[in-house]
């Protein structure tokens, strides 16, 4: 057994926990952050990266507008190549309460939010697709973030400070000695290999996981979670974030991200035990089309690239196991404190634009155990890639689309790999325009372990062919890079990514979405007979289900396989 | 304008059947929205791959009799399937491209991730391998990439192979042969397809009197002395077979061409030579256009109408369809339902959409949505509402109650489909005109 | 930003079928090619518009792409827009000169035989590569000393007398440079019993505008082309068009490209061989006597982009005693104005090499096209006379 020691694990490498790691290592305390799969894996990365400006919470929740402005300021300052600054309309529609814009305005004013209401015509002439039956509209400081570049350039940022990540390593139980919390037993998912890490502290940090880390120490930390489901389309069909000025409801946000818009979200209640194994339902996806058409109406005729869905950590604390306690806020329990268990912290609840502040209070309490007395400086570091002069970067044989797409992902940091080399320089994800360089500065520095892992951190294989064209070429840099006895992996992890990329298609498989599955069908395995190189066996039920169907029996097709 | 027969769509089963009709002698017209399929497909051709029950094909011909009723192939039965092979391969070697099969059984066709797919008909280029023991007489297979194209990766190709229990013994090797080594210059030589890989090796190497030699002996540099040099499809579209012989005899090696990441080859190279041979033959072929509508009168199709030409309708005695699957979109779906893009025809179809597909998306699933498409009667005609379509007939993938990907018989659907339909076009004209049709 | 008028690039599956047909791409290493500049360019422009790629420059507007796209992405048009949102168009004097024919032609027409000396002039030419950059190995188009209209004003009373009326668009290089296919084309229409009539006036149809930016230019002349339809509309059965990009441009681009509204009058407006190839589906042929040639057709790009080869062939089919060999279908490589540019010569001649060697090989008595443009081009780069298939048709009528 692997053997390690530490002062502060921190479990989940979510925003939350990634912040944790950062803020440890800016304080100069030892940490490691074990992820049993990648970073921004969970909830993290499954919203709709809308930089809140607070103005969605100011009606119904004050506090939480007055904490989401604060940080949105903090984001502007120290995340620059994560955010966009967009700024945000809420649009009231014929079927909405105008009146309601006057309680909006001064219920953003209250929070310190700025808010200023706009004509219906001034509205349509900075964003053309914004509904014209509009009636009117109110311009707030929101914007976007990439929730998978704010945690790759926190755990980049902690690395530079002595901080760790492992990730795939999963948590199975906590070292409990003595009435205290000593550290984690972990396994190697991809190894298998048993990994203990002995630490001072350990900081529970797996969001909605967070309930199962608790139980290893006996402790009730109820998680009430609720499904959130987004779509993706084609391309940005709005330039501005866009809200319904109402009370929050389903379906009435949609968020240009990087190439793409995003509407969302649905929200359903789903028990504990699903979810591992949430899906986005059609009546989902009829919803956020039906909704986000009235906001844009432009997206009736968009394609559709994906469906997927998070979980929402709701906490609630202590023996309520009705859920009435719910918080939506920001949750810190010390054990040591409130269950008599040192060594442990959880934190959790909070939402991605609070990550920061649940990370720096968390830290707090850790800094506060451990005797460390530093300052909490993430709120003015500015992380990696938010630093120097993009401008500066000397790249005059790379064409503007592909320097441009990296120094908008990595910012400065794009200047270690662009350079005047060809090889470096070939794009391998013609939709994002993803290079060779950007993939191995991925795989080199950013812990991108596999091609779903190099999505996060690159984009790549998330534009309208969905890793058609750019998975073979990416797996064939990954095991040149890790050598040739890895080639194995790399081939597998083909056809990993492309069913990653199917669970997203799958529900919105019409019109071109469904031509492109088809292509890329046709192309893996009938091209490439990828089907071949497997050796999982094709369920039996399916082998039936087109025997029936070619017998003419075809509404058995209808019977899908688990 | 009127003519005998139009053919919509222009991959393989509408080439095949258009090129049938225009040797018949027909006025024959080929409508063609965009390039088709062929130019992603491997250049080979397969009959029937797979069984049910996803075990692998020996005898092609042999299995289609257990096939299950509603398949193309059943209609057609193993005879009629066969003869259209043959008529395929003799249009081939019109055009200049001798298929090779190993008699009637299938052979293996390496991929370019190392995988063996079933085939029937193969191009030269391609050394189709024993579908048994694809590695009889191997010792030493060589990997070499041209110019380090970014859609061929040989580490995968070699551990593709690695999973074949048949090249346990075989010792794979991996080269590349550098751009500067065979003096290609581009804007950035690594961000090139195959395609543009080709036209630079025309331009900067074939170009030169030494220049097969030096890309020669830069193949025997980067290979020794292996038994089998496997290479991605760069080297050209149109007389890409030729080029590997002369670099065979250079070389004294057997080369291998494998068909890479689109565009492919030896598909583009399919494609050229029908096209070739049904302009040889007088036909008409209308790019960039697509048919929008029909002029239906109760089991004929009177005229189509064209989204370029809306006030000029095109007549003819007989139609084909062969407008492909959704991809070559043939057939169209929106979030309820699915239908025949052209004519609304009838389709087969399976319920809701979250039925249309397995979750699963490439270890075995057989998706329902490949055995989509338009029902037939037993000529290949199409319903509308229930009412049979007499001078239409469907061919390829547009056809629904087979899956060409799963059972390895995209090409030999194509090809027979397409060319039943031409078979009983012309027949109809030696009923009325005598023996032959006329020529024109 | 985001008010475009052109979404297709949405339907782009990916496929690279349109890399493998564009002539630029071929010839030149430098054009990223059709499916970057285009669709995939698109989604990033949006995102950005400081995303732009100035490689787009390198594009003809062929549109073989869009002729080769499976999913009916119009990737021309996307790569012609950007460029006009982005000020991807190099628009100097050159530009100017070469874009604005009818205003050249109606400069230099009158002095044709004065112009048409001085520029095959190797010192003149030599200066225009000099200073304005037009390369001076381009043989120039002649200026006619009679145009097209002063011809057809003499006998404009002979048209009037036919029942049936049509109105002909003649383009600018029918009028200044060579009236024959205008000629031939009333010839034959008369002996189908049909009369020509002009609009009253007619502005270039704005296909070298586009394609060098001048797209303000081009809507006025569109705006101005579309009231005299109208007006002429009134009057005659249909406008057609000789020329196959004035053809397109008129039907397709107006909307597509300039955003002219040309919905009352699309359906009537024709490509000259579709017109007559309908008219003789419907029996209206005139009488005709053998024309015992062997040709070569070239299609010009712009006519296969807008469906009517099936036309032209329909009727050289219907010349009796007419051989005719179709070549392959590629790009001549002149494309308008482009070849004349100095930086594009090479890429251009590239470009045509296939097309010319064909040709040189081909046992044939002439090269037929529709094009004018292909003409100059295969003209200059073979040693044989490029015929009009109105020519061949005019030459057949008894």
């Amino acid at each position: 057994m692997k053997q390690i020691e530490t002062e502060v694990v921190i479990i989940g490498g979510g925003a939350t926990g990634a912040g944790v790691l950062r803020d440890c290592a800016l304080r100069g305390m030892r940490a490691i952050l074990v992820e049993k799969d990648d970073i921004a894996n969970g909830t993290t990365g499954r919203n709709h990266g809308l930089m809140h400006s607070g103005a969605r919470y100011a009606v119904t929740d004050q506090h939480s507008a007055v904490e989401c402005i604060k940080e949105n300021r903090i984001l502007r300052k120290i995340a620059g190549h994560c955010i966009e600054e967009t700024d945000g309309l809420f649009i009231t529609l014929p079927e909405d309460e105008l009146s309601f814009q006057d309680k909006f305005i001064s219920a953003c004013h209250s929070a310190g939010i700025s808010a200023e209401p706009l004509t219906p015509a001034e509205a349509l002439r900075i964003e053309p697709n914004v509904n014209p039956q509009l009636l009117g509209a109110v311009r707030v400081p929101d914007g976007t973030i990439d929730p998978f570049r704010l945690t790759a350039s926190s755990i980049l940022d902690a690395e530079e400070y002595g901080g760790r990540l492992m990730n795939y390593i999963r948590v199975t139980g906590l070292i409990i000695d003595n009435g205290r919390v000593c550290g984690v037993h972990c396994i190697n998912v991809k190894t298998g290999e048993a990994v203990d890490i002995r630490a001072l502290q350990v900081v529970n940090a797996a969001g909605i996981w967070g309930q199962q880390i608790a139980e290893y120490a006996d402790l009730s930390i109820r998680m009430f979670p609720a499904k959130g489901s987004l779509l993706i389309v084609d391309y940005r069909i709005n330039s501005m974030v866009i809200n319904r000025c109402r009370k929050p409801a389903d379906a009435d946000i949609l968020v240009p991200g990087d190439t793409i818009s995003l509407i969302g979200t649905t929200s359903e209640k789903v028990p504990y035990q699903d979810i591992e194994n949430i899906r986005v339902n059609p009546d989902e996806v009829e919803t956020l089309l039906t909704e986000g058409t009235k906001l844009c109406p432009i997206m009736a005729q968009t394609r559709v690239l994906r469906a997927y869905c998070g979980v929402r950590p709701l906490v609630s604390l202590g023996n309520d196991s009705s859920g009435r306690n719910i918080s939506r806020g920001i949750v810190l329990v010390d054990h040591g404190e409130a269950d008599a268990l040192p060594g442990l912290i959880t934190i959790t609840g909070g939402k991605l634009m609070t990550s920061r502040l649940m990370a720096e209070m968390a830290t707090d309490a850790v800094a506060k155990n451990l005797g460390n007395s530093s300052r909490c400086e993430t709120a003015e570091k500015p992380l990696p890639g938010a630093r120097g002069q993009q401008a500066e970067i000397h790249a005059p044989k790379v064409s503007i689309p592909v320097s441009g797409s990296a120094k908008y992902r990595h910012g400065e940091r794009a200047a270690s790999f662009l350079s005047d080399d060809q090889k470096q320089n070939a794009i391998i994800c013609e939709c994002e325009m993803v290079t060779r360089g950007e993939i191995e500065y991925a795989v080199n520095n950013l812990n991108a372990k596999n091609l779903v892992d190099l999505r996060r951190r690159t984009r790549i294989g998330m534009g309208p062919c969905q890793g058609e064209m750019c998975s073979c070429r990416a797996a064939g840099i990954v095991s040149e890079m890790t050598h040739s006895d890895n080639s194995e992996n790399a081939l597998d992890s083909i056809g990993e990514f492309l069913q990653e990329r199917w669970k997203g298609v799958r529900p919105v498989l019409w019109g071109d979405a469904m031509c492109e599955a088809d292509f890329s069908y046709w192309l893996y395995d009938n091209l490439l007979g990828y089907n071949q190189l497997q050796s999982i066996p094709a369920p039996v039920s399916e082998q039936l289900c087109t025997e029936q169907l070619s017998t003419e029996q075809k509404s058995i097709a209808a019977v899908e396989s688990v | 304008m009127k003519y005998n027969s139009i053919i919509i769509g222009g991959g393989l089963a509408g080439l095949t059947s258009a090129i049938r009709c225009a040797e018949a002698g027909l006025k024959t017209a080929l409508i063609s929205a965009g390039d088709s399929a062929l130019t992603f497909a491997s250049g080979s051709i397969d009959v029937l791959g797979f069984r049910q029950n996803n075990a692998l094909v020996d005898y092609p011909f042999e299995a289609i009799s257990q096939l299950p009723d509603g398949h193309p192939y059943r209609k057609l039965g193993a005879d009629q399937v066969r003869q259209s092979l043959n008529f395929f391969t003799g249009q081939m070697a019109q055009a200049g491209i001798e298929m090779s099969c190993h008699g009637q059984q299938n052979h293996s066709r390496l991929t370019a991730l190392g995988a063996m797919r079933p085939a029937w008909l193969s191009q030269p280029g391609a050394k189709p391998l024993s579908l048994a023991e694809p590695a009889a007489g191997l010792r030493r297979v060589a990997i070499i990439n041209i110019a380090g194209c970014r859609d061929f990766q040989p580490a995968l190709l070699a551990a593709g192979l690695k999973k074949h229990t048949d090249f346990a013994g075989v010792e794979l090797t991996i080269g590349d042969i550098r751009a500067d080594t065979i003096s290609l210059t581009a804007r950035n030589v690594y961000e090139l397809r195959s395609l543009e890989i080709a036209r630079l090796l025309k331009r900067d190497l074939f170009s030169r009197p030494e220049g097969l030699t030096t890309l020669a002996s830069a193949i025997n540099k980067a290979a020794g002395n292996a038994d089998l040099v496997v290479l991605p499809s760069v080297l050209a579209v149109e007389n890409g077979n030729q080029l590997i012989h002369q670099l065979e005899a250079h070389t004294g090696l057997r080369l291998c061409e494998l068909a890479t990441l689109p565009p492919s080859l030896p598909g583009m190279r399919m494609a050229s030579a029908l096209r070739q041979r049904y302009r040889q033959l007088g036909g008409l072929l209308l790019e960039g256009d697509e048919v929008v509508s029909g002029n239906f009168d109760n089991d004929r199709l009177l005229s189509i109408t064209t989204r370029l030409n809306p006030s000029m309708p095109l007549t003819a005695d007989h139609f084909v369809l062969a407008t492909g699957s959704f991809f070559s979109r043939g057939l169209d779906s929106n979030p309820s339902s699915l239908t025949d893009k052209t004519f609304n025809l009838d389709v087969v179809t399976a319920g809701q959409r979250q039925h249309w597909s397995n979750q699963h998306f490439l270890n075995g699933s057989q998706h329902p949505f490949c055995y989509f498409g338009i029902e037939t009667n037993d000529h290949f005609n199409p319903y509308q509402e229930g009412q049979v379509i007499g001078n239409l007939y469907c061919a390829g993938a547009v056809l629904g109650g087979f899956n060409p990907v799963a059972e390895a018989s995209a090409g030999g659907v194509a090809i027979s489909t397409g060319w039943l339909a031409a078979k009983q076009i012309t027949a109809q004209y030696s009923d009325v005109r005598g023996n032959h049709v006329e020529s024109h | 930003m985001l008010n475009l008028i052109n979404t297709s690039f949405d339907n782009c599956l990916k496929c690279t079928v349109c890399t493998t047909r564009c002539p630029v791409a071929e010839a030149n290493p430098d054009y990223p090619g059709p499916k970057q500049a285009g669709p995939d360019g698109e989604r990033l422009r949006i995102k950005n518009p400081q995303l732009y790629d100035e490689a787009l420059k390198h594009c003809t507007n062929c549109k073989r792409c869009e002729v080769a796209c499976p999913s009916g992405v119009h990737v021309g048009t996307v790569i012609q827009l950007a460029k006009a949102r982005h000020g991807g168009f190099k628009k100097g004097p050159r530009e100017f000169m070469l874009s604005h024919t009818d205003l050249m032609g109606s400069l230099s027409s009158p002095a044709a035989p004065i112009v048409n000396a001085m520029t095959k002039l190797k010192p003149v030419k030599k200066l225009l590569d000099k200073t304005l950059g037009i390369d001076q190995r381009r043989t120039f188009p002649k200026y006619t000393g009679e145009t097209f209209r002063s011809w057809f004003n003499k006998q404009s009373g002979t048209q009037a007398s036919f029942q049936r009326q049509i109105s002909f668009f003649h383009g600018c290089f029918t009028n200044f440079n060579d009236p024959t296919v205008g000629k031939d084309l009333v010839a034959v229409l008369n002996a189908m019993n049909i009369g020509v009539s002009l609009l009253k006036k007619e502005k270039c149809c704005g296909v070298p505008l586009i394609a060098n930016g001048f797209f303000n230019k081009a809507r006025k002349n569109a705006e101005l082309n579309m009231s005299q339809f109208a007006h002429s509309l009134t009057k005659t059965e249909c406008v057609i068009a000789t020329e196959p990009s004035c053809a397109m441009t008129l039907r397709d681009e107006y909307p597509e490209v300039l955003e002219v509204d040309n919905s009352a009058v699309k359906d009537r407006i024709f490509f000259a061989a579709a017109f007559i190839a309908r008219e003789f589906a419907r029996g209206n042929l005139p009488d005709m006597k053998p024309v015992p040639l062997r040709v070569a057709y070239h299609s010009p790009c712009h006519l296969i982009k807008a469906g009517g080869v099936i036309y032209t062939m329909e009727l050289l089919n219907s010349i009796p005693g007419l051989e005719v060999i179709m070549l392959d279908q590629k790009c001549c490589g002149l494309s308008g104005t482009y070849g004349f540019k100095k930086e594009n010569y090479r890429t251009s001649q590239s470009i045509g090499q296939g097309i010319f060697d064909q040709i040189e090989a081909l046992d044939v008595d002439y090269v037929v096209t529709d094009c004018q443009s292909c003409k100059m081009q295969v003209e200059m780069n073979t040693d044989r006379t490029v015929l009009h298939p109105l020519t061949l048709l005019a030459q057949s009528l008894t």
